[in-house]
């Protein structure tokens, strides 16, 4: 046993450097690995206990007011466990002179929902007294309408002298409707400003007023019940006079994915993020322990024929890396919660809400045991070398012939040629470095061709998010208004590439209220499942699929205007508007129900730029009368960008990480086998700054061929590997193009990151000292 | 008589306590085949590479030209050695994974005082002087000692240097290939070039027509010899009488 330990303990003396390489590669794989799943399972876990903790069901029903009849209904049904109405009022807003899309909702501070107030990094502050004329909001709204404290906002609550202006006091987290990824937003108000509010709307004409009051009811099902969410609906439907008064309905999952869908994102791919950095720790691993191998056959072979066991060095080795692993692991997981808080923390803007960071160790645990499983099995097989090396065999053993590559050597290109040189003649020693350069060329181009997809804006989430892709949406509401003369003026700015007509109408489906999305041109929109509709079938969101557990090929009755039709599921397609809850129609389908003729029709134009969206809409809101003209946008877009540029930011500091353990390794094996002729060509006059530069371009000449293989894979994979990831999210529509950011960007940092380090590392060629050649 | 190309003055080297070339004066003359002699650890090599600038001596001063070799930064010396210095080393030290021709090719890139037309057509022709145009694209590990010695060679006259430095250029021959080694430097010198060479061999000591011996750190002895011109008792005997007397 002893003489294993001397074994042990001589390796790590001649390996600390390489090991400690070792030690931090998988420590950071494991702490991105842990953090982004810690993240992932407490977001989930802490939004839909705050939810609970608020008093929401597992609907919310959003009505105008109700009567305590019909409150009497919904608690007289028998799977209803639990129902918690809260008063509120609707109102438009404007803030920083930016309307809001949709209306928010005014809810008076009272202390029997336990709201958390909480400062701008999230962390939860002492709950305060709300005065008059103040307003508590979402974090989000910081970054969707970049608005801070001490700031107003008006609500709209009537056309003549009824804007109610109020100031923002701080923060809240609202585990309900708080991210940026849903428009409509809570306002926790004081009561006295809730009794102007009302004394406004009930003192205004029917025409004259804005603000409407209303409803929340949020609704549990009992534990007995054995109804599924869709027929528990549907109960509360059929029995009360609810629909009467219903605006929207929402269930909890669907809220719950919306409020969950940026740091899903954020986490999901950090999480593929790192078992990349894993795959690329096991690529160092090899490396090292093949050097290793080459560097101690001799001495193995002496230790082999002084009676130790094959078996007994290589469980040595096992041993070695097996609690290296261990102990990078532990450490690693340590401080993931910190880093998921972190995370958290910094995404407080755009979630608007501080997850609850709790480390789920059952998980953690299992994902330890199975990390650990795959390593053994690759480190026994990495080291079955040991058990072949015969003792004679290695006594013999002479350095291996070199032979290489005779690639052309001139004057003036001697550095490269010598590079080119090293590199054709000694390939095998860089095939770690190919393949680490490779799988960081491959993520980067991928989170590249999303930040592309995603653009400056937002635009590529938004096109995902809207019924179809647009730049420019106008609506005329009269026939006295120009569209020719419109549309030469979006021209004027750019020309237009294509158009269609859309609607947005109301309707039911199978009794329950819906928005429909009528399209003239039908292939706009975003299936990401069966086929798209037509006269006589229609397009279902995911969200309506499972509220009302409906799936492609089912048949069911769309109505509107008094008339209803059958339609045929023909596909589910993608579209966030109301969070899901829409369905899409072909103008004839729609046409056998509802009337075409009116002013529903919004012209949208896609645009060869679609930069100058903002300027043509200003343009045409300023000289035009009796349109509405939008762009493809929302508010909470910025704040999803700021966490994609967030996101990109960690990716490129992680891999830099990486490159720095990946070159530090690989170069000092390298200079150390190579010492011999380094010496050699300063003892023939060539400088140590030239062989320091053509031995750091080595690396940029391996890192060719690993950018060219990241980048195709990325090319032919990249696409369907976001998608699948995005469509774990809820996000069905992705597709990019060439960019600089997907393209080249990364096919140019990770070469360059790659030949700094080398340079940096390759201080030691200087310290060589050509005496050396003396001893020899 | 030729002048004197390299003067080291007052030289001294020590590695700790141990002093190895002890305020010792040499000079190098122009043209000349100068032979350093003497018992392991008299310091012949640690002489050879601190003139040569390879190596920086404790104290003292080595006078190149206008140049003091000792003081010129690691810089300006990488620049003489592309110049104006060949070396020849016991172990050949070719570039393992650079064939014998690119070997000597490479050193006459490297050079400061050739083209690279006159890279490739010296390395062609000293090649050929050398008989290694049949072994021209082995690599090192391919070849034999003497075809290695050989390449050595032509890789450090290829730039024309000024001083050739040969550090036990034989040692590591048999005796066929050590011949053929001697005759190149012989013909070298013939043709003007000055050759510092270091060894313990009688067979390699005869091509120089200046030998000094060193003890302990010191020239104790030098010896002139007419210039080699093939065998000759006569010069042997001397030789052999000085090394007696030098208690070799």
């Amino acid at each position: 046993m002893k003489k294993y330990l001397i074994l042990l303990r001589a390796i790590c003396k001649k390996q600390t450097g390489n090991l400690l390489g070792i030690f931090f590669v998988i420590l950071i794989s494991m702490l991105v690995l842990f953090g982004s799943y810690t993240l992932l399972s407490s977001g989930r876990e802490s939004i839909s206990s705050e939810m609970e903790r608020l008093g929401f069901g597992d609907f919310t029903i959003w009505t105008s007011s109700i009567t305590n009849e019909v409150s009497a209904e919904i608690e007289s049904i028998p799977d209803v466990g639990s129902m918690n109405i809260q008063s509120l009022v609707y109102a438009g807003y404007e803030v920083n002179g930016q309307y809001s899309d949709d209306e928010g909702q005014l809810l008076t501070y009272d202390e029997s929902v336990p709201y958390r107030f909480i400062n701008a990094d999230g962390e939860i502050i002492q709950t305060p007294e709300i005065k008059s004329g103040y307003v508590y909001i979402s974090p989000a709204m910081a970054s969707s309408y970049d608005v801070e404290i001490g700031e107003p906002i008006q609500f709209e609550i009537s056309r003549s002298n009824g804007i109610k202006s109020l100031t923002v006091a701080g923060y809240f987290a609202d585990g309900f409707m708080g991210s940026s990824m849903i428009d409509m937003k809570s306002f926790l108000i004081s009561e006295t400003d809730m009794e102007d509010v009302i004394s406004i709307i009930n003192n205004a004409s029917a025409s004259d007023v804005l603000g409407k009051q209303g409803n929340m009811i949020h609704i549990k099902k009992s534990a007995e019940s054995k109804l599924s969410d869709a027929a528990f609906y549907s109960e509360i439907q059929e029995n009360t006079q609810i629909p009467l008064y219903t605006e929207f309905t929402y269930q909890k999952a669907s809220i719950l994915n919306y409020m969950l869908l940026l740091q899903n994102i954020l986490a999901g791919f950090l999480l593929i993020f790192s078992v990349v950095l894993f795959t690329f720790s096991l690529v160092m691993i090899s490396h090292n322990i093949s050097g290793m191998l080459a560097q101690q056959e001799k001495n193995i072979a002496i230790l082999k024929m002084m009676g130790l066991q094959g078996d007994g060095i290589r469980n040595v080795y096992l041993l070695l890396y097996g609690v290296l692993a261990l102990f990078a692991i532990i450490f690693g997981m340590i401080p993931s919660g910190l880093l998921a808080s972190q995370i958290a923390k910094s995404m407080v803007s755009s979630t608007g809400f501080m997850i609850q960071i709790k480390m789920p160790v059952l998980h953690e645990a299992a994902i330890l045991l199975f990390i650990l499983l795959i390593l053994y099995i690759f480190l026994w097989i990495r080291t079955k070398k040991v058990l072949s090396i015969a003792p004679i065999q290695a006594l013999h053993h002479t350095t291996d012939q070199v032979k290489g590559n005779q690639s052309k050597l001139r004057k003036r290109t001697l550095v490269v040629d010598l590079a080119l040189r090293e590199v054709l003649s000694g390939w095998k020693k860089y095939i770690s470095v190919v393949m680490i350069s490779a799988l960081l060329v491959l993520f980067l181009s991928v989170v590249g061709k999303m930040g592309t997809w995603l653009g400056p804006n937002g635009e590529g989430l938004m096109n995902s998010f809207s019924v179809a892709e647009h730049d420019l949406g106008v609506q005329p509401f009269n026939n006295s208004v120009p569209m020719d003369e419109i549309e030469r003026v979006i021209n004027w700015y750019s020309p237009i590439e294509d158009t269609y007509e859309l609607a947005m109408e109301s309707v039911t489906l199978n009794g329950h209220e819906y928005t429909a999305n009528v399209l003239d041109e039908v292939e706009w929109f975003h299936v990401i499942e069966g086929n798209v509709c037509d006269g006589n079938s229609i397009l279902i969101t995911d969200t309506v699929a499972s509220e009302q557990d409906i799936s492609i090929g089912d048949s069911v009755v769309i109505a509107a205007d008094g008339r209803m039709e059958s339609y045929i599921v023909s596909g589910i397609y993608q579209c966030a508007n109301g969070m899901g809850s829409n369905i899409g129609m072909s103008k004839a389908g729609y046409s056998k129900i509802g009337d075409i003729t009116g002013y529903i029709w919004c012209k949208h134009y896609i645009l060869q730029d679609g930069s100058v969206r903002d300027y043509a809409m200003k343009y045409l809101q300023e000289h035009y009368q009796g349109i509405d003209v939008h762009t493809n946008s929302w508010s909470g877009l910025a704040g999803i960008v700021q966490v994609m540029h967030l996101l990109i930011i960690i990716l490129y500091l992680i891999s830099a990480f990486f490159i720095l353990v990946a070159t530090a390794l690989v170069t000092s094996k390298l200079i150390q086998s190579e010492t011999g002729n380094m010496e050699i060509y300063r003892s023939m006059g060539l400088s140590a700054e030239k062989i320091r530069i053509s031995f750091s371009l080595r690396f940029v000449l391996i890192n060719i061929l690993g950018v060219m293989i990241g980048l195709v894979v990325s090319q032919f994979i990249g696409n369907r590997m976001i998608g699948q990831v995005f469509l774990m999210f809820g996000i069905g529509e992705f597709s990019s193009t060439f960019s600089v950011l997907g393209m080249i960007a990364p096919g140019i940092i990770v070469p360059v990151i790659f030949f700094l380090f080398a340079w940096v590392f390759s201080y030691k060629i200087s310290k060589i000292s050509i005496t050396d050649l003396m001893g020899n | 008589m030729s002048s004197a190309i390299l003067t080291g003055k007052n030289l001294t080297k020590k590695n700790g306590n141990n002093t190895i070339l002890d305020h010792l004066y040499v000079e190098i003359f122009e043209t000349d085949f100068t032979v350093i002699m003497g018992t392991s650890g008299s310091g012949k090599s640690t002489l050879l590479y601190n003139l040569s600038g390879m190596d920086r001596i404790t104290s003292g001063e080595i006078k190149y030209g206008e140049m003091d070799i000792g003081k010129l930064s690691e810089k300006e010396l990488t620049k003489l050695r592309a110049s104006d210095f060949g070396f020849v080393f016991q172990q050949m030290n070719l570039v393992s994974n650079l064939t014998l021709a690119e070997n000597v090719k490479m050193a006459g890139l490297i050079s400061t005082n050739l083209t690279e037309k006159e890279a490739i057509q010296r390395t062609e022709l000293l090649l050929e002087q050398m008989n290694l145009s049949e072994a021209k694209n082995r690599f090192p590990s391919q070849s034999s000692g003497g075809e290695a010695q050989r390449a050595a060679v032509a890789r450090a006259v290829i730039g024309k240097p000024k001083i050739i430095f040969a550090d036990e250029p034989t040692g590591a021959l048999n005796k066929a290939n050590t011949v053929d080694v001697l005759n190149l430097f012989t013909k070298m010198n013939q043709a003007g070039q000055t050759i510092m060479l270091v060894t313990h061999d009688m067979e390699a000591a005869l091509r120089g027509n200046r030998l000094l011996y060193l003890e302990d750190g010191k020239i104790i002895g030098e010896l002139k010899l007419s210039h080699y011109e093939g065998k000759n008792k006569q010069r042997e005997e001397k030789l052999e009488k000085w090394l007696e007397d030098m208690r070799w």
